[in-house]
């Protein structure tokens, strides 16, 4: 009997002791919700491309904020994930000693960054050094997934796919619209940017059987752009392809137009021919011209008008090519969290490059699917084709590739009227 | 200007406690190998056409971990630059490159 009184008295210190250390929130009764996943992440949030960081930034705590929401990482017993941001400055050693920083002092489970390339690059090699996963949402320069790394994925689409994807683009309308291509001529700016995409082009029309009659750079700072489209209209190109600046873009797509030069398509690189101030300064003149750019808000995806329209109201911008692939740089991430249902860094590793991921708020962006090639690389990631037209209440970019995320009921004009 | 030669003996975090932080620097890791002239030769062939003062260079070997160092010695706040034009360079995949500047390691 007295040995039963003993054993109630135990069981009742334990039950006291147990209720005080509840109470007291020393235990939760769901002690793994209150794990946390730490993402560090590296952006220029000072120096001139804080503006990209910042969008970059917005993007991925709307993400953030969506997944914890919906109640964190579920195999994780609702980790909720934390950022941390540290600013690049765009210096490839600011970005080096932050991940230093974020690795071996705030014990961060992932690194995402850096937009600028020049401090990807040097940064993933850090990751790399301590095996820790590193998504690489933006930065495009081919050398960041061709170092050999195991930790480095990249979500969007590299640097030379840019072209390829003006060439996919270009044999894909000739089988659509039957319109048979034989000639290109290239314009491009004369610097790195302009020669890097002439290059790549030379070699792609080789490939691809279409003959070159105008290899022609120019001075982005020349002021009579008449010789260069005089020499376009003598080559009489069926595709005319550019490089330009916004200043070079204007006054180059203003002098086709007063010599009446019309290729069966004209097909631009983006920057000058993306600037905001080019339909304005250009008008009529740049109808019907494809424009290769990373994202546009019109693209034909489920859930991408809702995403844009929320981040749009949140932070009082569009989203844009950087900040979609922040955004969906932390849905690859929870997939992988979720498939890995651990800390230790070698399993999200291992996850992630077993991502295969085609449904959920990552779709937005023109490509079906987002997987990762043994390099890290996005093998689906894509570009997206506009067209410059005019449906009736002024011009504007019309999403036409891929077709999959083609604006819904528009089809391109292809080639080119005459008149 | 050659700070030296011949291989050092130090591991890549004695190598960043020694950096001067008045300056930038340039370090490019790969496997040991016979001698640093086969180990880094790509990258010593690239550095006289980097637009960048090089205030010199110096390689180590970290015996533990089997890895050669190259590091290279630049003018403060210029790496930005040289990282552009070394990842258009194409460097071999087996080295990998690092920069570290003139701000302390926190």
């Amino acid at each position: 009997m007295k040995g039963k009184q003993v054993w109630w008295r135990k069981v009742a210190a334990v039950a006291m002791a147990l209720g005080l250390v509840a109470m007291l929130g020393i235990v939760s009764p769901v002690g793994a919700a209150e794990t946390v996943v730490k993402v560090g992440n590296i952006e220029p949030l000072s120096s001139p491309s804080a503006s990209v960081g910042e969008q970059g930034k917005n993007a991925r705590n709307m993400a953030v904020e969506e997944i914890n929401a919906a109640g964190g990482i579920k195999s994780l017993g609702g980790a909720k994930l934390e950022m941390i941001y540290a600013d690049s400055e765009s210096k490839p050693e600011k970005g080096v000693a932050e991940a230093e920083r974020l690795i071996n002092t705030e014990k961060v489970n992932v690194l995402t960054g850096c937009w600028n390339s020049a401090v990807t690059y040097p940064t993933s090699a850090v990751a790399e050094r301590y095996g820790i996963p590193f998504i690489v949402p933006v930065s495009v320069a081919d050398k960041i997934t061709e170092q050999g790394f195991k930790n480095v994925f990249r979500i969007a689409a590299k640097d030379s796919w840019w072209t390829r994807d003006q060439f996919t683009f270009l044999q894909d309308m000739e089988k659509e619209f039957g319109a048979k291509v034989e000639t290109v001529a290239f314009v491009y700016e004369n610097g790195d940017w302009g020669k890097g995409f002439a290059e790549q082009w030379k070699k792609l029309a080789e490939t691809a059987g279409y003959k070159v009659v105008l290899d022609e750079p120019y001075p982005s700072t020349a002021t009579d752009f008449s010789p260069v489209v005089n020499k376009i209209k003598r080559a009489n190109p069926d595709v005319l392809m550019m490089v330009s600046n916004a200043a070079d873009a204007i006054l180059l797509t203003n002098t086709l137009a007063e010599y009446k030069v019309k290729p069966k398509a004209i097909i631009t690189s983006g920057g000058g021919h993306a600037d905001p101030s080019f339909l304005k300064a250009v008008g009529k003149n740049a109808r019907y011209l494809f424009d290769i750019v990373e994202w546009e808000t019109d693209v034909n995806k489920p859930g991408a008008k809702d995403i844009n329209t929320k981040f749009k109201t949140k932070y009082g911008y569009n989203l844009a090519g950087e900040s979609v692939d922040a955004y969906i740089a932390m849905y690859v991430l929870k997939d992988a969290l979720e498939r890995a249902g651990s800390l230790d860094p070698k399993a999200i590793r291992e996850a992630l490059a077993a991502t295969n991921l085609s449904t959920g708020p990552a779709m937005i962006a023109s490509y079906d699917v987002i997987a990762f090639d043994a390099t890290g690389q996005n093998k689906f990631a894509a570009l997206a084709i506009v067209q410059v037209n005019d449906l009736g209440t002024g011009l504007e970019r019309i999403t036409v590739w891929p077709k999959n995320a083609r604006r819904a009921g528009y089809t391109p004009v292809f080639p080119m009227p005459k008149d | 200007m050659i700070l030296a030669t011949g291989p050092v003996s130090a591991s890549f975090e004695e190598i960043k406690r020694e950096l001067d932080r008045a300056c930038s620097y340039m370090i490019f890791e790969t496997r040991a190998g016979i001698t640093e002239e086969s180990e880094f030769s790509a990258v010593l062939k690239a550095l006289p056409r980097l637009q960048v003062r090089i205030r010199g260079w110096k390689v180590y070997r970290d015996r533990v971990a089997e890895r050669a160092l190259l590091v290279v010695k630049i003018d403060p706040d210029r790496t930005d630059r040289i990282m552009q034009e070394l990842m258009s360079l194409g460097l071999p995949e087996n080295i990998t490159c690092y920069a570290y500047g003139s701000r302390p390691f926190r």
